[in-house]
């Protein structure tokens, strides 16, 4: 699923800057009076996260780690393993799966709604020209 | 054996605020939805390297929770995005004010 909506992403970025026509305004591709403030809350914010990380270092004892187990990549049954991963996914946090779902279905319903209803009239008339031109071979052989 | 997880924490804080600065800068709604994305996926790749530090299965869990959250987000804005070409022919965040009051 995630790779199917990132694809049509990338899609609309492509056919976007082939195509040549405009449907952006004129212009650098960039908010010409947001570039100062933008910087400044990116810099800003990456300082504090920056800070927020180095000014609580982790005091060694206060955490127990427990010892790692990590498998060997394609080894059964251990933390990392697919087999795990599936338990834990189906077990302990079955209810964050199915409400993923329901997510999903509700993703799916809006992007219909908000897409399709945009401009019904125009799709029907796209279609009933595609059909006609799809015809048009067959009576030029006859 | 406790893998170290600050070079993956040092990566991750780098894509977020490339990400955040793409979100802030740019005027192509395509361009601020894959900025979205780099977010979202610096904050997957934090939690999977927590996950495997502390030997925990909620991180990977909830980064493949994320990750679904992301498709359906990536959808909506898609939609979102023809909805409003085909109404103004102009797709400029900076200049959709249609639902300024």
């Amino acid at each position: 699923v995630y790779g199917g909506a990132i694809l049509m992403l990338f899609v609309f970025v492509i056919a976007l800057l082939s195509s040549g026509i405009g449907p952006f305004s004129e212009g650098p591709n960039r908010l010409p009076g947001a570039r100062g403030p933008a910087a400044v809350v990116t810099v800003l914010g990456f300082v504090a996260l920056v800070y927020a990380v180095l000014a609580r270092p982790l005091v060694p004892g206060t955490l127990e780690l427990p010892v790692a187990t990590v498998g060997q990549v394609g080894q059964a049954n251990v933390f990392g393993s697919l087999a795990d991963f599936g338990t834990a996914l189906f077990t302990t946090y079955l209810l964050p799966f199915e409400v993923t779902a329901f997510v999903l279905l509700v993703a799916i319903i809006g992007v219909i709604t908000v897409a399709a209803d945009a401009a019904p009239q125009r799709t029907g008339h796209h279609l009933k020209r595609k059909r006609s031109r799809e015809r048009e071979p067959i009576v030029k052989t006859r | 054996m406790t893998p170290d997880v600050s070079p993956y924490v040092a990566l991750s804080a780098v894509i977020f605020f490339v990400g955040v600065a793409g979100v802030l800068l740019r005027r192509n709604p395509l361009i601020v939805l894959m900025s979205i994305e780099l977010m979202f996926n610096a904050a997957n790749l934090v939690l999977v390297a927590f996950a495997r530090a502390w030997v925990n299965n909620a991180g990977q869990i909830f980064a493949f929770l994320v990750i679904t959250v992301a498709a359906a987000e990536a959808a909506i804005g898609l939609a979102i995005v023809v909805a409003v070409f085909r109404q103004a022919k102009n797709v400029d965040v900076d200049e959709i004010a249609e639902l300024h009051g």
